[in-house]
């Protein structure tokens, strides 16, 4: 039996999900944000933006997101662009491949 | 992106039922956060509570808002541009002071540990804090302590 879990599965409350629309433009925004503040090694931009997205994502519902905009949040603080690069680009995986499931 | 959807079992419906708090006597809260994800989330999870909410988008535009309007509660982030939640709640409090006016009770609400800062915090004049993610149990909880009738 195959027991790995799927983190891109995300169970998120019925009542939320008139909001869904609104929170994947906004976490789309951040993502490129996150980027752009990459290009420029703008560690204290990269802090602030995963910081929010963490806030936000968490409260969703939203866990492996959390966690990873945790990690790069982390790794921001700690000035290590490279562990910054390798979480975003598996937070713009995740993003791409998100079932969300309205219970 | 898939969305799917499934049936809420009974028992569920029966936990959820708890949170179902709802005043007699309309509240109004003052929710101050920068995020419009945040504040659309709160009003969620707070329309059945007969509760109205105004929103303010920084700690400056809430305490303008805070010298005019009649509030219950005031939900503060701590992080903010313009102003943060700190600046703000000292001077709601400054201002309670110098109008000789019941404290009304100002929830912090941060995605950062906050243990070591809530000191400091209710020295500012915060009544409480709730961490961030928000879950509607706590908050629901928080908030009924805090506006008990």
């Amino acid at each position: 039996m195959n027991t790995t879990i799927n983190k891109d599965i995300v169970f998120i409350e019925e009542d939320l999900e008139e909001l869904i629309p609104n929170f994947f433009k906004n976490r789309e925004k951040e993502i490129f944000s996150l980027s752009k503040a990459i290009d420029l090694e703008h560690y204290s931009q990269m802090t602030e933006i995963a910081h929010a997205l963490k806030g936000t994502s968490g409260s969703y519902g939203f866990q492996y997101m959390y966690t990873l905009a945790k990690e790069i949040e982390f790794a921001a603080k700690e000035n290590n662009l490279d562990l910054v690069k390798t979480k975003l680009t598996e937070l713009k995986i995740h993003y791409h491949n998100i079932e969300i499931i309205f219970q | 992106l898939i969305l799917l959807k499934i049936e809420r079992c009974p028992m569920e419906e029966n936990y959820n039922s708890n949170n179902s708090l709802t005043f007699k006597v309309r509240k109004n809260i003052l929710l101050v956060d920068d995020s419009e994800d945040n504040r659309f989330l709160i009003h969620i999870y707070l329309k059945k509570h007969n509760i109205e909410i105004d929103d303010a988008e920084n700690g400056q535009i809430a305490f303008n808002k805070f010298k005019t309007g009649n509030y219950d509660l005031v939900i503060m982030d701590i992080q903010m541009p313009v102003m943060c939640g700190f600046t703000s709640t000292k001077l709601i409090r400054a201002y309670e002071k110098e109008q000789n006016t019941n404290p009304v009770p100002i929830l912090a609400l941060t995605a950062y540990s906050f243990e070591d800062a809530f000191d400091k915090a209710l020295e500012v004049g915060f009544t409480n804090y709730l961490r961030k993610p928000i879950k509607k149990k706590k908050l629901i909880e928080i908030i009924d302590n805090l506006l008990k009738e």
